[in-house]
Formats: structure tokens, C-alpha cells, sequence
């Protein structure tokens, strides 16, 4: 049997073995938001717990507000976070998390790559939030660190120039490399007045894109803050995979 | 930029998506379903709220194990797959019926029936769900793990000295620290559990060395040594039962098993 159909099997015949069941998903949920700042490591135990009785006195509304569109366990896990979150509402708690002192021994590569392709993930996931302007956002990005531009990322344009325009514009962002920054956004605004259907100045586009990388970043970091991003990171991210891709 | 207020599913609409909505749209960007729908993209290019909790969501549940009853999900039902499993599970229900009425015509007076009752079920069931709770207590704790092949500062470490990483207690043996005390300093012992719950701890400790008799469950456990406001130390053990204790466990449910079957 799926995963989803044993969840949905047990929300209507055992909530409670359901709940059972659910216990190191909560203590999961709890333990990262513990990580990341929200409250003292200490009371994690007692946050379960709470967890726990919400849990099991909003059953019935938990499973009568399910609409069955997306699996059972990415849904409940949505409410034990919010439960988690009224509970640091409630007691005001927020402490910077206290990172335990210790030395690595030697930096390891093979982490490295995995945490950049993680982030990397992360990063592709937060401008994939920005809906229609994912592909502007994305070829900003690639220009200011860079990286080559490949036709089909000017094919997910709302507005697609055709084969041979995409080629004379990727000769023109090509162009961009090594240069400013400012000087890098004007040749962009250039190529996305050609790929866009809003007609914008080079002024509105640094305006736009300096918005939108600053909620990116926002983003990035989460909030608490979970790491301390900024364009300049979020850059060599790029660079750094596009290299490792190129080495592979 | 103006909010839009389309996505109207679920009691906390008309101003941010409801859990349901952040969860589908949690999946989508977890590549665990190819499509979205239109009300939800809209709402969350224009609500940077929503795209706020989304990213949070989404950080979260990479946190979170993937599930146990089947690690690959698909991501669009495959019909195919399934009939075909309902036809072998037929095929295996005729099959062993068409066994047991050979078998039954050879051996008319001695042969035994073979009823698979809802207890037995019941209890293989439970017994499965007993299995992976207790395994569920030998998983190990990723960063507890990075912590304990850490090599800590040297200055002013007591050097703490514990068991070693894989070593295996029983309840009732005695775990002993030793360590070189400081003049002025204070230690702290900690016992966690294999998700990094605090289990035990002292404030405190005396003159080294310190021992404590072993009175846990089965699992996976961390012990951290540390200063006032210094990490010195994270080792790792296992507590097994006893043979006598696995027994006593296991006895009582052959019992009632027994008891069930007619």
C-alpha cells in the first residue's frame, strides 16, 4: 500500500495509531524549528507534548479541512508547523540559536558539493516562487556571475524571439562577461526588452531586479536567519556549480 | 505591487493560502507533482507572504524523513502497476486455494485446516509496527554524527574520557566519565536520545570520575560533555535488553497468541 493510501486509511478508521505514527515527523518538525532559533533547545520535550494535545483535540477539524489534493503527510505537516508557530507566538520566545563550539577536522569535498547542490535547490526553488518572472530573475542572475547562457533559457520567456534572434542574443549577453555590474544590467535590459512583453527601461529593470533579489536573499536566509546570503554569495553559488558542472 | 485574492480554498482563504495550498505548492517545488494550479501560481507571484511560509515549508520538509511504507512515491498513479499487482495477488489466492483442496483430497481424514485468522493478522500487524518503533530508536542522529568524529579545541579541555562508540550497554551496567578537572570549572553531563533529546543530565558533576547505572530503553543514545558555555565532547552508545528481558517481551504475546487461535 502508498504511503498516502495507508495516511488516509488511518485518518478515517485510527487517527490516534495515525498520530502514533506521526511521532517522529513532529519531533522532527519540532527539533528544526528548535535549530533555527525559535525556542530554547531545552523545551523541546515540553513543545511535543503540547503538540501532541493540540493535535489530538483538532483532530476531527484537521481531517474535515483536507481536501485530499496534495499527500496527507506534506498536509499535516503544514499544521504541526503552524501549531508549532502558535505556540512560540504564545510564549514570546525567540532566542538566537547557540551553536555548539566545535572544529570540523578537514574541510571534506564531497560535503561541500552536496551543500552546494542543496542550496543550489533551494536558490532554484525560491525564484521558481516568482512565477512569470522566473526566467528574467534566472538569466540576471547567470549574467551577473558569469555563467554561459544556454538558448532554451531564453525559450521560457513569455515572449520567444525565435532561433536566430535567441542566438544574436546570446552573443550580446556573452558580451557582458567581465564587465561592471551596471554595465552588465544595461546590456540585460537590452536583451529582456527583446524577450519581455512589459517594456521596461534599464532604470525600472535595475529597480526590478534589485526588489527581487532582495526578497531572494530574504528568502535564502529564512527568518529566523539560517544562513547570511547576500547577491555576492548567491553569485559564487552559481559560479561554483556552474564550474563543478563543467569540470564533470 | 497590488495583492491579488483569488485562491479561495479552505477557511484561512481570501488572504493567504491555507495549509492545503502550501502544501501542494510545497510539492510542486519538491518535484513531487508536475502540475499547479493556476489560482495558486497567480496568488504566489503576487503575495510575498506566501512566498515566505513556501520557502520555509519546503526547507522544513527536507528535514523531514521520507516515509516508510514506500520511499518512491510516483508521481502520477501508475493504473497499470496496480491492476497488474491485484491480478497476482488473484492469481496467488487461487493458486494456494487450488493447493490446499489437493492436498485435502489426498489426505482426507489427517489434513489440517489452514485458516488464516483477523487475530493472527492483527498480530503480525503489531508486531511489524513493534519492529519499527524499536528501529526507529537505532537511527542516528546526522548531527549528533558530525559531532561526535569532531576534534574539539584543545585549550583548557578536561579531555573527557567515556566509552567507546560502539559500545553496547545493558540496562543495569555502569557508563563511567573520567575527565581532568580544572580548579573553577564546572561540567555538565547530558544523555540524548537518537533525535537529540535531552534523555538525562546533571549540573555540576563532582570529582572526576562519574558513573551512573545504565536504566534506558533500547537505542541509540549520545552523551555530551561540556563547560559552562563549551562543547568539550559528544560520544555514542547503544543499550541493548537483555536476553532475559527479550524473552519476558516476547513471551507474553506468543502466550496470547496461542490463547487466540482456536
Amino acid at each position: 500500500m502508498l504511503q498516502n493510501e495507508h495516511d488516509i486509511k488511518l485518518l478515517r478508521e485510527n487517527p490516534r495509531k495515525l498520530l502514533l505514527e506521526y511521532q517522529p515527523v513532529i519531533r522532527v518538525i519540532v527539533k528544526s524549528l528548535a535549530y533555527q532559533g525559535y525556542l530554547p533547545r531545552r523545551d523541546m520535550p515540553d513543545l511535543v507534548q503540547e503538540v501532541n494535545r493540540k493535535l489530538v483535540e483538532r483532530l476531527p477539524r484537521i481531517c474535515e479541512r483536507y481536501n485530499y489534493k496534495c499527500r496527507f503527510r506534506t498536509y499535516f505537516s503544514v499544521v504541526i508547523r503552524n501549531l508549532c508557530l502558535e505556540e512560540f507566538r504564545k510564549a514570546r520566545v525567540i532566542t538566537e540559536p547557540q551553536p555548539d563550539i566545535f572544529e570540523q577536522t578537514e574541510p571534506d569535498s564531497i560535503t561541500d558539493r552536496l551543500l552546494f547542490g542543496e542550496e543550489l535547490e533551494r536558490l532554484r526553488r525560491a525564484i521558481r516562487l516568482f512565477g512569470r518572472d522566473e526566467p528574467a530573475i534566472w538569466l540576471t542572475l547567470r549574467v551577473l556571475a558569469d555563467a554561459s547562457i544556454r538558448p532554451e533559457e531564453l525559450g521560457r520567456f513569455e515572449k520567444d524571439p525565435g532561433p536566430a534572434v535567441r542566438k544574436q542574443l546570446i552573443r550580446i549577453l556573452d558580451g557582458a562577461r567581465r564587465k561592471k555590474r551596471k554595465e552588465k544590467l544595461a546590456i540585460l535590459s537590452e536583451a529582456l526588452a527583446r524577450l519581455d512583453t512589459r517594456n521596461r527601461t534599464p532604470d525600472a529593470i535595475r529597480k526590478w531586479f534589485t526588489s527581487r533579489i532582495e526578497e531572494i536573499i530574504r528568502l535564502m536566509n529564512g527568518n529566523p536567519p539560517r544562513s547570511a546570503y547576500t547577491l555576492d554569495t548567491l553569485l559564487i553559488l552559481i559560479e561554483k556549480t556552474e564550474n563543478e558542472k563543467n569540470n564533470a | 505591487m497590488k495583492e491579488q485574492k483569488t485562491y479561495h480554498d479552505g477557511p484561512d482563504a481570501g488572504n493567504h493560502l491555507d495549509e492545503n495550498g502550501l502544501a501542494v505548492y510545497a510539492e510542486y517545488l519538491r518535484h513531487q507533482r508536475d502540475d499547479l494550479p493556476d489560482e495558486l501560481r497567480i496568488h504566489v507571484e503576487n503575495c510575498g507572504h506566501c512566498r515566505a511560509e513556501i520557502m520555509a515549508l519546503t526547507d522544513l520538509l527536507d528535514d523531514i524523513p521520507e516515509s516508510r511504507v514506500t520511499n518512491h512515491e510516483s508521481r502520477v498513479t501508475n493504473h497499470a502497476s496496480r491492476i497488474l499487482r491485484l491480478i497476482a495477488s488473484l492469481a496467488a489466492v487461487v493458486l494456494l486455494a487450488w493447493i490446499i483442496q489437493l492436498f485435502r483430497d489426498k489426505h482426507p481424514e489427517s489434513a489440517p485446516t489452514i485458516v488464516s485468522t483477523p487475530q493472527d493478522t492483527q498480530v503480525v500487524m503489531d508486531t511489524t509496527l513493534d519492529i519499527f518503533v524499536y528501529a526507529q530508536a537505532f537511527i542516528p542522529d546526522p548531527d549528533l554524527e558530525s559531532l561526535v568524529s569532531a576534534t574539539f579545541r584543545e585549550a583548557g579541555n578536561p579531555l573527557p574520557e567515556g566509552p567507546s562508540n560502539d559500545r553496547i550497554f545493558h540496562p543495569g551496567d555502569t557508563l563511567r566519565i573520567t575527565w581532568s578537572p580544572e580548579p573553577g570549572q564546572s561540567h555538565s553531563f547530558t544523555i540524548l536520545d537518537n533525535q537529540g533529546f535531552p534523555r538525562t543530565a546533571w549540573e555540576k558533576l563532582g570529582d572526576s570520575p562519574f558513573s551512573l547505572i545504565i536504566d534506558l530503553t533500547p537505542g541509540l543514545y549520545y552523551w555530551k560533555f561540556t563547560g559552562e558555555k563549551v562543547l568539550w565532547k559528544v560520544g555514542r552508545f547503544t543499550v541493548r535488553e537483555t536476553e532475559d528481558e527479550r524473552l519476558e517481551t516476547k513471551r507474553p504475546r506468543d502466550q496470547e497468541t496461542r490463547d487466540k487461535r482456536p
